[in-house]
């Protein structure tokens, strides 16, 4: 029978659909977090009778084939991208941006990860590194004496030194953005890898057309909606249920027919 | 002489056919512009031999002929991704295919190759009015689909328009899996639709109806299975009975 096989298919996609969302919910108050959505297609399809063939000698066809489904598959787990919230912190160096684009992050094996979480440090050397103690791109670092650290829109680094007035220009973040940012993979700590999917990064100076604007002294909150993401679960859930309950009905049909004396 | 057990057989073939297609369709509850699907059953007389007078000369079995799909818009869901559409109303997305045929989705959740591509989130590409892929120039802010599948981003102007198609019959159309349909008929452009853009299609399968249906499907059964038994007790009865008349 195979409606014992489709409902435990259903029961899969649905269970991967609370992995997803429990996933979104615990991280709610991940800085820059991007919440995530599973999409579910249906799987093939047998033909017991074919959609067109031959029902007569005399040319007609039948209109409706019988058409039937094997169950559904997840047909991926995407990011959206959508901005979320900015919450002030009053940290000269917690950088949010507001627009497209992501941070360049230099992974110690030498790759480069891209991030959207802008809580930056600085290194032993004084560099702006992220609170894993990598650097973020270009590159740029910040002379011990300096006073105070002014991080403009454009993404200008200004640093005040002691008898100076005017404020120096120490260097310009970058920031990447990708045709398909949604194909971004995801390998935690905040920070995402190029791919395929993705396409090539470009990079580019902030607050120009297709890159967004950093504003210094907030980060970016996730883009997780807590209402939004419970409607989701308790739906989930009583699909979840509704396919076993499938399952238990075939069962019982089953059960029928071994009986019959 | 068993043409009761042969009449109940075809009957719970027949409901097992509906209840596979009925766990389908709960198991795509929450596939992306599903459309729900039922079986239709007729009766299939056959003249049986035998003495009988001509009324009763005709034994009904059941047959099924067919899976009809409602064609019925799914609840739209919120998702705020900009690369997100609904189809309100009558009509479907022309997509390619990697062998180059055509195929028709509902489903909405749309992006871009890292070519810049307008594809579908199982990478055909979705074509414009005039069947050619829709290319996104880079960088692309604001992006916005107008009602009428007009997309366009705020620094580049006009980029392309959805070609949105249907058909004059929608039954003849076949699934083919991942959401799509592919069709031997020719399209036509559809008038009668919309594009929603930040929410997708949720499927149109309705719990209630799809597990009241189960609950009949599971209770005629075990109807019949009775009504095969009962056949086999009165037989059994009739052989004893004339067995010791003799």
């Amino acid at each position: 029978m195979k409606a014992l096989s489709i409902a435990s298919t259903g029961m899969l996609a649905q269970q991967l659909n609370v992995e997803v969302i429990s996933n979104n919910i615990a991280n709610m108050n991940t800085t820059g977090f991007k919440r995530q959505r599973a999409e579910f297609q249906d799987l093939l399809y047998q033909n017991i009778e074919r959609v067109g063939a031959a029902s007569s000698d005399t040319g007609t066809v039948t209109p409706t084939g019988i058409q039937v489904g094997v169950g559904v598959k997840t047909g991926g787990v995407y990011r959206i991208t959508e901005q979320g919230g900015l919450v002030n912190t009053d940290t000269s160096l917690d950088l949010a941006i507001n627009g497209g684009g992501y941070f360049r992050v230099q992974l110690p094996s030498g790759e480069d990860a891209y991030t959207r979480a802008g809580s930056l440090q600085l290194g032993p050397t004084g560099e702006l590194v992220t609170p894993e103690g990598y650097t973020i791109g270009p590159g740029i670092t910040v002379p011990q004496e300096a006073i105070d650290i002014t991080i403009n829109p454009e993404g200008e680094v200004l640093v005040k030194l002691p008898g100076q007035i005017e404020p120096s220009n120490i260097g310009r973040l970058e920031l990447a953005t990708f045709p398909n940012p949604a194909g971004l993979e995801a390998i935690g700590k905040n920070q995402l890898l190029e791919t395929p999917a993705s396409g090539a990064a470009s990079l580019g100076a902030p607050n120009t057309p297709g890159f967004g604007a950093i504003v210094q002294g907030f980060l970016e909150t996730s883009n997780v909606n807590s209402v939004a993401e419970i409607t989701t679960l308790i739906t989930a859930q009583r699909a979840y249920e509704m396919n076993s309950k499938v399952i238990s009905t075939a069962d019982e049909m089953m059960s029928v027919t071994s009986n019959l004396r | 002489m068993d043409t009761t057990l042969y009449v109940a057989l075809s009957h719970q073939v027949a409901q097992r056919r509906q209840m596979d297609v009925i766990a389908n369709n709960i198991a795509n509850m929450g596939t992306t512009a599903f459309k729900r699907e039922s079986v239709m059953f007729r009766e299939y007389l056959k003249e049986s031999d035998g003495e009988l007078p001509n009324s009763l000369k005709k034994i009904a079995y059941v047959q099924d002929y067919g899976v009809s799909r409602q064609m019925t818009d799914g609840k739209f869901s919120t998702t705020g991704n900009p690369f997100d559409i609904a189809l309100s109303g009558d009509g479907m997305l022309m997509v390619k295919k990697e062998n180059g045929d055509f195929a028709y989705t509902r489903n909405g959740h749309l992006a871009l190759s890292d070519q810049g591509k307008l594809i579908t989130s199982t990478g055909q590409e979705v074509l414009d009015d005039g069947q050619n892929p829709i290319q996104f120039p880079e960088n692309p802010i604001g992006i916005e689909f107008a009602t009428d599948g007009t997309i366009s981003a705020k620094n580049v102007g006009i980029i392309g328009k959805l070609n949105v198609v249907t058909f004059e019959n929608t039954s003849t159309l076949k699934k083919i899996g991942d959401n799509m349909f592919s069709a031997a008929d020719q399209s036509i452009p559809s008038t009668d639709f919309q594009v929603v853009q930040g929410v997708t299609e949720s499927s149109n399968v309705q719990p209630i109806i799809e597990i009241t249906k189960m609950i009949n499907v599971s209770r005629a059964y075990t109807r019949t299975a009775k009504m095969m038994e009962n056949f086999q007790d009165s037989r059994n009865n009739a052989i004893n009975r004339l067995a010791k008349l003799s």
